[in-house]
């Protein structure tokens, strides 16, 4: 023990002592980068996800909502209330309300004093003061919607004549209106037989006698509280569930949010994975050129009694040590570094999330700390192992020192180690598998290209003639080091592949998001168009200066059968799409955000073959969950009438792009006969909202669905991610930055070696600066190029090959990537090497000798 | 086959290093080399011996195999009564940790130590108590008691050698292999070193094996082994 107690005392001091050298700089850099970057990223995407849940459950105006065609058993809401839940209610049916000037069909949504269990209700008095109910406003329930009152939305006010404390009939339960409806947490997207909404107390329905047995209305149950409760109620409700019923958390029916939650999860997760990857690296090139550094200090340790045991104890020690400091300094910059970053996404986001509160997650920090603990002894341990081995006689001897590769077996388990990792906080198989494979054939094939392209050079006959210029100098020594320049360029370019990966999916990422909610993205709907009133709207709307998007049909249909097997024997299992009616439309041209996956869309069918039979489009999705291909016969039901269809193509359709999108489109000509409406969409700036009004006036019965605060709200999210995924990158540019450090400070030796014998034979430390400068530039060129194109190659692959996406080159990263990369290796170059040009010859002489 | 002062049958059961058909070979890429052939040697207890030759002679092989810190390839040694040749690195380890000082010809001290803590070094790891008045001791006896604080990069070579040294009987061992002690020293700085090694081996009885191409300091020793294409030589 006291044998033990020793030689810790001695990695303590030596650890101390050391801290100047260069390559435990490097390791504890790259020690500390594995446990910031994880954590950071880690706790950046949990704080994220959280967020994201919150606005989602702002919209979802509640974490769950439970969405029944009947009322509940009490047990339920028992259970959610055990569970700690909070939950609210709300009953939706469409019905007549009259006021003492007119009457319409209103869809009312009667609600209890809990709801919104998340978000924001705001509603404007009609006596002049502005209320907003939301769940944090700390309003006891007597504040919320009481009973006897009614809330209407705007056009209704002038439709119906209401003033303040007009009375309103709904069926026969007199309401007093107090005000309109400015925001309803839950609007939803369901476009069908949208009327205008009358908010009433839920202890007020009874009284309208609207609801008898068999009506048709919507029980809305909304259920908040803690995670684990949600995910147990989850578990406890969804073997309860009938197919009628709907449970949706915040994955469920918003896709333009959690496909930003999803793509911002997987790309966080990508980058933690890819900064644990290049730390790993880092950290192994830096443990040999520590471990080579200290093959003398333990030959002479040997010679002083210390056995094999003992020099894998201090090795390990001092290796424990710098992993300790840098992850208690990790820690501390990882906490620092994410409150800052949440305090800046918090800075863009409107209302609630100003509130949100960072709070160091120790379980993140745990998988942060065990990740780097696993890359530092992973990668670090089959070198310090090595040393065990070295012969005594190497103080004797310096040449018989040769420090012995690392064990392969070690590096295995470290790599094995590694993958663990990434499964523990990916928790992706798939996503491990593709680092591993992608990680060595991207290993492969860089090495390959790298060695052509160092051959290329070597036959450039400039470059061999003399060594006047620097840059005849530079090359000259890439060539020399023929071997060491192999390994240099191979592992610079796979570093700056990892990043150019990262760069590149981080561009298209945001590209996407923005293509898919651009600026003027549509965010009102106008639905119940009739066909006589299509071609008045589209002028009322362009006289206003209104750009609307394609104007659609839309007729209510039913799927009754498929290839004549009625729809409910066919498909055994629950989907949605079936339990309700269809919107079916028809178009001349495939809408530009749908492309056809699988069959062809009626313009370049053959029209010779043009059966009496409809055609019709089906959406993806749709077609794979009841199984449907083309040629499949579909019957559909319009009323009390039935029509015929032939798939002849599958489409996949952008739900999140704000245009009117539709699961089946018929071939035109087929659905005239039948009632239908039409849709529209288009932006409206909040300035021009005004035109609203004389659009209600002028068509009273369109419905407006207005979604300007739901298509802000996605774009704040995708503004949040933005800025993460800049922190992310920063990151991983460290990593990699960290990585060509490692890997040039592992040739200083020769270098200073090579440096003496130019510096005798006169050569300027000007040129020899130059020509080092340049030497770096052409390696980090070459292998930016190389790096670049394999990424780009990479992502390209995946995209055609497995997502069916088209294959797209990003110019402008070509121009910038490679040439800011080779001033940039430049730069570090000259700066890690400046020891080289700068001590004087006779300094480094008695130094080396 | 060797020159010595001392009668060898006075020493007959006080020897401290025997050595019996010593041969070191080794197996380059395009031949077989016999560094050190048919070796037989006995160093007697208190006895200084100098091992000379023409550098590529064998003679640090020799020194190395004798202090344990390599093996032979055949034949046998036995360092303070305990054949070596069969034990392993971590066995010739502790041997070499009781019985053993060494100063080498480019001083290895280890740099993240003081000099006191340098000479403390091998008594901590071998238990002994209150190493620091010791090394304290050692190093005022060799002049530098005012350079204890100081690492090997603020001292000289000399001062440094003087570390070494200091180092090297800490332990109070009964064999010292110096290496060329000289070699990296002025003439003057290295007479001086060679004085106080001597001093102190003749202090302590130290058994003395050093490798040196320095004539003047092999007449120094008791006995001169001349070693020449791997065999010792008259």
């Amino acid at each position: 023990m006291r044998r033990l107690y020793i030689i810790m005392r001695m990695a303590l001091r030596d650890s101390w002592h050391q801290r100047t050298s260069l390559t435990i700089r490097l390791l504890f850099l790259s020690t500390l980068l594995s446990v910031v970057a994880v954590t950071a990223i880690l706790s950046l995407s949990s704080f994220l996800r959280a967020s994201l849940i919150n606005s989602s459950s702002d919209l979802l105006a509640g974490d769950r909502q439970l969405i029944s065609p009947r009322e509940v058993s009490q047990e339920w809401l028992d259970k959610a209330s055990e569970l700690g839940l909070r939950s609210s209610l709300a009953i939706e049916f469409t019905t007549m309300a009259f006021s003492d000037a007119s009457s319409l069909l209103v869809a009312v949504k009667a609600v209890d004093s809990e709801y919104p269990l998340k978000g924001a209700l705001e509603l404007k008095y009609l006596d002049g003061h502005d209320n907003s109910l939301d769940d944090r406003s700390g309003q006891d329930s007597e504040g919320r919607l009481s009973a006897g009152s009614a809330f209407v939305q705007k056009r209704l006010l002038s439709l119906l004549e209401l003033t303040n404390g007009s009375e309103l009939y709904v069926g026969e339960g007199a309401l007093s209106v107090e005000g309109e409806i400015i925001q309803e947490p839950d609007v939803g997207f369901n476009l069908a037989g949208l009327q205008p909404r009358v908010l009433m107390h839920v202890a007020d329905v009874a009284k309208t006698e609207v609801l008898g047995l068999g009506s048709r209305a919507k029980w809305r149950y909304y259920f908040a509280g803690p995670e684990e409760s949600l995910i147990e109620f989850d578990a406890w409700i969804e073997s309860r569930l009938v197919s009628s019923q709907r449970w949706q958390g915040i994955q469920g029916g918003r896709p333009a949010i959690s496909s930003a939650i999803d793509r911002a999860e997987s790309y966080l997760l990508l980058a933690a994975s890819l900064a644990v990857m290049l730390a790993s690296l880092a950290i192994s090139l830096c443990a040999r050129q520590y471990a080579k550094a200290q093959v003398e200090g333990v030959a002479v340790l040997k010679t002083l009694g210390l056995t094999s045991r003992d020099v894998a104890y201090f090795y390990c020690s001092q290796l424990a040590i710098i992993s300790l400091v840098a992850i208690a300094i990790g820690a501390i910059l990882s906490s620092w570094l994410t409150e800052y970053m949440i305090s800046v996404v918090v800075g863009l986001l409107p209302e609630r999330s100003a509130e949100a509160v960072y709070s160091f997650d120790y379980a993140v920090f745990l998988t942060a700390a065990s990740a780097a603990l696993v890359a530092t002894f992973g990668f670090a341990l089959p070198q310090i192992w090595s040393l065990r081995k070295v012969a005594p006689v190497a103080v004797l001897r310096p040449e018989s020192g040769m420090l012995k590769a690392g064990s392969r077996l070690g590096y295995v388990l470290a790599v094995g180690a590694t993958l663990g990792i990434i499964y523990a906080f990916t928790q992706n198989v798939m996503l491990m598998l593709m680092f591993f494979i992608a990680g060595a054939a991207l290993i492969a094939v860089l090495s390959l290209v790298m060695f052509v392209l160092l051959q290329c050079l070597k036959r450039v006959k400039y470059f061999q003639q003399t060594r006047e210029s620097a840059l005849q100098l530079a090359i000259q020594s890439l060539i020399g080091r023929n071997k060491a320049s192999l390994v240099q360029a191979s592992v610079y370019a796979f570093a700056l592949c990892l990043f150019a990966l990262i760069l590149i999916s981080r561009t298209s990422l945001l590209q996407e998001w923005q293509a898919q909610l651009p600026e003027d993205a549509p965010n009102h709907f106008l639905i119940n168009i009739s066909k006589a009133q299509v071609p008045e709207v589209r002028s009322h709307l362009s006289e206003s200066g209104v750009e609307a998007e394609k104007v659609y049909p839309m007729v209510r249909g039913r799927l009754s059968q498929i290839n004549g097997v009625d729809v409910k024997v066919a498909i055994t299992k629950d989907v949605a799409a079936l339990n309700r009616e269809l919107n079916l439309s028809w178009a001349e041209t495939l809408p530009s955000d749908n492309e056809i996956v699988k069959g062809e869309w009626w313009d370049v069918l053959n029209t010779d073959s043009v059966s009496t039979m409809a055609r019709v489009s089906v959406e993806s999705r749709l077609a794979e969950n009841i199984d449907i291909e083309l040629g499949d016969q579909l019957t559909f039901t319009v009323g009390p009438d039935s029509i015929e269809a032939l798939v002849t193509s599958i489409r996949t359709v952008q739900w999140d792009s704000m245009r009117p999108n539709f699961y089946v489109f018929f071939e035109p000509g087929f659905l005239d006969t039948f009632p239908g409406t039409y849709i529209t969409s288009f932006y409206l700036s909040p300035e021009d909202k005004v035109i609203l009004n004389d659009l209600g006036r002028s068509f009273p019965t369109v419905s407006i669905l207005e979604l300007d605060q739901l298509v802000m709200k996605i774009r704040s999210i995708v503004e949040q991610v933005s800025v993460m995924l800049e922190a992310v990158l920063v990151l991983i540019l460290i990593a990699s930055l960290l990585v060509v450090a490692a890997i040039t400070s592992n040739s200083m030796h020769q270098r200073l070696e090579e440096a003496i014998l130019l510096r005798t034979f006169g050569l300027a430390g000007k040129k020899m600066r130059r020509a080092l400068f340049l030497e770096f530039v052409v390696l980090g060129g070459l292998s930016a190029l190389t790096a670049l194109g394999c990424a780009e190659l990479g992502l390209n692959l995946v995209k055609s090959s497995l997502l069916g996406l088209e294959v797209s080159l990003q110019w402008e990263i070509w121009l910038v990537f490679p040439v800011v990369s080779a001033l940039i290796v430049g730069v570090m170059g000259v700066m890690m090497l400046r020891p080289v040009v700068l001590t004087p010859p006779m300094a480094i002489l008695r130094k080396q000798l | 086959m060797v020159s010595s002062k001392i009668a060898s049958n006075d020493k007959e059961t006080s020897i401290a290093i025997q050595v019996e058909h010593l041969s070191k070979r080794v197996h380059l890429p395009d031949q077989i080399l016999d560094v050190l052939n048919d070796i037989n040697l006995s160093v007697y207890e208190g006895e200084s011996c100098a091992i000379v030759g023409r550098s590529g002679s064998g003679k640090t092989t020799l020194l190395g195999i004798l202090a344990g810190l390599d093996l032979p390839s055949s034949g046998r040694v036995s360092l303070a009564g305990q054949d070596i040749s069969d034990l392993s690195e971590d066995e010739r380890a502790e041997v070499r940790a009781q019985n053993v000082g060494f100063v080498f010809q480019s001083f290895h001290l280890l740099t993240h130590l003081s000099a006191i803590q340098n000479v403390m070094l091998p008594m901590e790891l071998q238990g002994i108590s209150n190493p620091e008045a010791r090394a304290r001791e050692l190093l005022q006896e060799l002049g530098l008691a005012e350079r204890g604080q100081h690492f090997p990069q603020q001292l000289s070579g000399g001062e440094q050698q003087r570390v070494a040294i200091a180092r090297a009987f800490a332990c109070n061992p009964s064999v010292l292999f110096a290496d060329e002690p000289t070699g990296n020293l002025d003439s003057e700085t290295g007479a001086e070193i060679i004085n106080l090694l001597f001093k102190l081996n003749d202090q302590m009885g130290t058994t003395l094996v050093m490798v040196t191409h320095d004539n003047a300091l092999a007449e120094r020793c008791d006995r001169i082994c001349k070693i020449e294409s791997g065999r010792l030589v008259d």
